[in-house]
């Protein structure tokens, strides 16, 4: 059941990603949704899961990309260590650090294939506009984070014990909605 | 018998009374001014109440029945109206569709029509994915067009799906020349979504406006197909080329249904490859 779950929603962002967008208002301002649902997976997944996940959904869109082979999948892969990193340094339980942490993964991603984009080019040109879209996509990504961490968290099954045990318990999400103090 | 005969009377003296009235008019009497005084406002108030409850009916209780008629009507407009755009789609594909047939008759290629099915999931890397394949004749390396022009080449095929490189991706060159005076260069996909024509000397005449053709040198794209217009040329004091840019004669955003020629002019060199 998780993993048709898992497959289903991987198959969603794979589908959105490669015929919904041209569809929608401003196509070039829209992030990759793959972004927020690893960052989710890492936060709350067990690390063989985040990891398989982000294998599995990189290698599905570098399939579909025209990018060198392994660049999504070493991305979301960097990404998911990155976050399992800062996880067990920092406690990521507040919204402003999963909108934070949206904001750089999608730069992060940006970066990756915005660079091997210059690195083939001879000329090592870069988009006139790349600076405008990746700030309105780091924009939207940080708004709409914690919305889109709110529905994987009814839709996804997660692995680590202590969401679960925090889900099952209490019902309430393993983040904070209001600061501390 | 004197019953008969006693109506039989009273109907005649009836109308006798009555044909006498008729011929000298109603006389004036106070007892129908009196009745008229008494009963009017009672007519007028039964007149008020009927004409009320008339009102009542219509304006109120009438209404939930044009409520409901109005729902159903609304219904109805939203299935006409999705009708209506199915029908527009269908209208406007089978202009497109027209168009592709009409481009296919006159290329002197096979070609395999496609439909174009998902895009680059990135922003950075410009390709598509079509719903034809190696089962339908697709390989890797041939060139995809459209009456418009040359859209791209076939990089990696399935069963059922290429994926198309466009040839406004940075890492996508054709041979070209300008058709008015037959100057050669490479075109190039340029970041900002447009073809830059590379190699071109500063004594070549480029004008904005000239039309830019493939050459058919590249072993990939047969010669004479749209690339674009040349959109502006910069001769720099140093260098030896010009820098023209060229708009693309393709609309790469609205790009639906594609043609892959499957039997491009192989050249001698390719075969020897």
């Amino acid at each position: 059941m998780r993993f048709l779950q898992t497959t289903a929603v991987c198959l969603f962002i794979v589908v959105f990603n490669t015929a919904m967008v041209p569809f929608l208002f401003f196509p070039q301002y829209v992030f990759d949704p793959a972004v927020p649902y690893i960052l989710f997976m890492s936060l709350l997944g067990s690390g063989r899961r985040a990891f398989g996940v982000s294998a599995g959904l990189g290698l599905v869109m570098d399939g579909f990309s025209g990018a060198p082979l392994g660049l999504y999948t070493t991305a979301y892969l960097w990404m998911t260590a990155a976050m399992r990193q800062v996880s067990t340094l920092i406690r990521v339980d507040q919204v402003w650090m999963i909108q934070l942490f949206a904001g750089l993964g999608v730069l992060f991603e940006a970066v990756m294939l915005l660079g091997m984009t210059a690195l083939m080019d001879p000329g090592f040109r870069i988009p006139p506009t790349a600076a405008e879209r990746i700030g309105v996509q780091m924009l939207l990504a940080a708004v709409l984070a914690p919305f889109l961490f709110s529905l994987l968290y009814r839709v996804v099954p997660t692995w680590n014990p202590s969401a679960n045990e925090s889900r099952s318990r209490s019902g309430t999400k393993p983040w904070r909605t209001t600061s501390k103090g | 018998m004197a019953i008969i005969a006693g109506a039989v009377l009273l109907i005649a003296v009836n109308v006798i009374v009555i044909s006498v009235m008729v011929k000298y008019g109603q006389p004036e009497s106070g007892i129908e001014k009196t009745a008229l005084y008494i009963s009017a406002p009672f007519q007028n108030a039964f007149h008020y109440v009927v004409n009320g409850s008339k009102n009542l009916w219509r304006h109120y209780f009438f209404l939930v029945f044009a409520a409901r008629e109005n729902e159903q009507l609304k219904k109805t407009l939203q299935a006409v109206r999705e009708k209506n755009r199915r029908l527009a789609e269908i209208e406007l594909a089978n202009i497109r569709l027209r168009g592709l047939l009409a481009f296919r008759e006159t290329i002197p290629y096979a070609t395999i029509s496609a439909e174009v099915v998902g895009r680059d999931p990135s922003h950075w890397f410009k390709t598509i994915v079509v719903n034809k394949g190696t089962g339908q004749g697709v390989r890797k390396g041939l060139p995809v067009v459209t009456p418009e022009g040359i859209v791209g080449q076939v990089i990696e095929c399935t069963s059922g799906y290429s994926k198309i490189l466009l040839a406004i991706d940075q890492k996508s060159a054709v041979d070209a020349m300008i058709q008015r005076t037959r100057t050669r260069g490479i075109v190039e996909g340029d970041p900002g979504g447009g073809f830059n024509f590379k190699y071109v000397l500063r004594k070549e005449d480029v004008r904005v406006g000239d039309r830019v053709i493939s050459s058919g040198l590249d072993g990939v794209f047969p010669k004479g197909f749209d690339l674009g217009y040349v959109s502006g040329v910069v001769r720099p004091t140093a260098g030896m080329f010009q820098v023209v840019t060229v708009l693309p004669s393709v609309d790469f955003e609205k790009l639906e249904e594609v043609l892959i020629i499957s039997n491009p002019p192989a050249h001698a060199f390719m075969e020897k490859r």
